[in-house]
């Protein structure tokens, strides 16, 4: 419950920090700090806090800088949430090659699966290059590495 | 140290159950965002969002605006230091050349009045530098920086702008000592220009407030002297030229037997002369007009 309540905090430190940081460079071009702590989540706790913190991610997200017609996010990242910790649950992925190229799948659907949806509720999206969508992904990933790094250094503290 | 990731998979529900809460949540959220388009407008679940964070975001961005502008600040006072030197040593520079062009200014100012007096003055002059004062308070001499060399003569009289102010007691090859008219040892002939009383000045001191002033002696008790009355040289003692300006009458004292005295305060200021005429021969005129 504490890792959760931990998990969820960070995901909304996270939300502000991609807030504030935006204000000064232009960060949300290249990383989503949000979805990087759902990733991160999900790989950690399973499937339905995956869901959960998927969702909340999106919805949060979506509440606070988007537009339109908001949930389209975080539908996409229940699903990925889910995905995630079925992957998470099942198999151990802790080296830096296989989490990079998740976290590059990762961002690369989000971003895919958003682009797709999003139009069919009216909005429309930043539709990026296959170039501009890599480079996003992997800066992303990149970030998630470090992150990831980062909150697992004390796990057994706060578990 | 257990990683988060291996932990997880202890704590992994059946799958079948998890694909139920898929399901579940996937419906909840496409009715949110059905009611979405429907209802349109801004949702409760958003509203509750904003209102929750938009105070810790206006927080944070001000904490981030205060250490980025803190950041600024460092990086800026870095150089601040010896930006702050320069300047101040620029401006030092500055105010010298400021001080030297305003006394250039000044002195050419000075310089334009004597020379617009020199070729009205009743006698041929040179003008001179005021090299010194004497400091005492004995006596009431200056130093000029012209001599015998220059055609300077003992007894030759000196004037300033605004009228005598003394003679030439000591000559040297290239400079001179004056001897003041308000020196107490000194004294002068002189006739009031409206009045024609006549009179000898000499130095003394104001007992208020120290100022040099003339000591008018001789003047009858029955004489018409007035205050502010133009006093002159008379040229009775052979040591002024006659109708120069020595001052005006301050005030007069009660007569004492024949005589009352008179003050009379020097026309010339010998604290703020800085060039002044010294004369190489007589050549009566009439009175030199102030200027």
């Amino acid at each position: 419950m504490r890792s959760n309540l931990i998990a969820l905090g960070l995901l909304l430190f996270a939300l502000l920090l991609q807030g504030v940081l935006s204000l000064y460079i232009p960060i949300s071009d290249y990383v989503d700090l949000p979805l990087v702590v759902a990733t991160w989540f999900a790989l950690s706790r399973g499937e339905i806090p995956g869901m959960v913190g998927g969702s909340l991610s999106g919805w949060l997200t979506e509440a606070l800088f988007g537009r339109g017609i908001r949930g389209v996010s975080g539908l996409i990242r229940l699903v990925l949430g889910f995905a995630l910790g079925l992957l998470g649950s099942r198999f151990l992925i802790t080296g830096g090659l296989p989490r990079f190229v998740l976290l590059l799948t990762v961002t690369v659907i989000d971003t895919r699966a958003y682009e797709w949806i999003a139009p069919a509720f009216g909005m429309s999206p930043i539709q990026y290059s296959p170039l501009a969508m890599t480079i996003r992904g992997s800066i992303n990933a990149t970030v998630g590495l470090v992150l990831f790094a980062l909150f697992e250094r004390r796990p057994a503290k706060t578990a | 140290m257990e990683s988060l990731v291996a932990r997880a998979k202890n704590d992994a529900p059946p799958l079948r159950r998890s694909w139920m809460w898929l399901l579940a949540f996937l419906i909840l959220h496409l009715v949110a965002i059905s009611r979405q388009v429907d209802a349109g407008g801004i949702s409760l679940f958003e509203r509750t969002v904003f209102s929750v964070f938009s105070p810790i975001q206006n927080s944070t961005s001000s904490v981030a605006d205060g250490l980025i502008g803190a950041w600024h600040s460092f990086v800026d006072l870095r150089d601040v230091g010896s930006e702050n030197e320069r300047l101040k040593s620029r401006l030092r520079e500055a105010e010298m050349l400021l001080l030297s062009q305003r006394a250039a200014v000044e002195e050419t100012a000075r310089l334009r009045v004597l020379l617009d007096l020199q070729p009205r003055l009743p006698m041929a002059t040179l003008l001179a530098d005021v090299v010194a004062r004497n400091a005492s308070p004995w006596f009431r001499t200056i130093s000029i920086d012209r001599g015998s060399n220059h055609g300077v003569v003992e007894g030759a009289t000196v004037l300033s702008p605004s009228g005598v102010l003394g003679r030439v007691i000591t000559v040297s090859a290239n400079s001179a000592t004056v001897q003041l008219l308000v020196d107490r040892d000194s004294g002068a002939a002189v006739i009031t220009e409206r009045g024609r009383v006549d009179g000898i000045v000499s130095g003394f001191q104001d007992e208020a407030d120290g100022s040099p002033l003339l000591l008018m002696k001789y003047v009858p008790s029955l004489a018409l002297v007035t205050p502010g009355e133009v006093v002159v040289t008379s040229g009775l003692d052979q040591l002024f030229e006659k109708g120069l300006v020595v001052g005006t009458v301050l005030r007069i004292d009660e007569p004492v037997g024949l005589f009352k005295d008179v003050w009379v305060r020097p026309s010339a200021s010998p604290a703020f002369a800085e060039q002044v005429f010294v004369s190489l021969s007589r050549r009566e005129k009439g009175t030199v007009p102030l200027p």
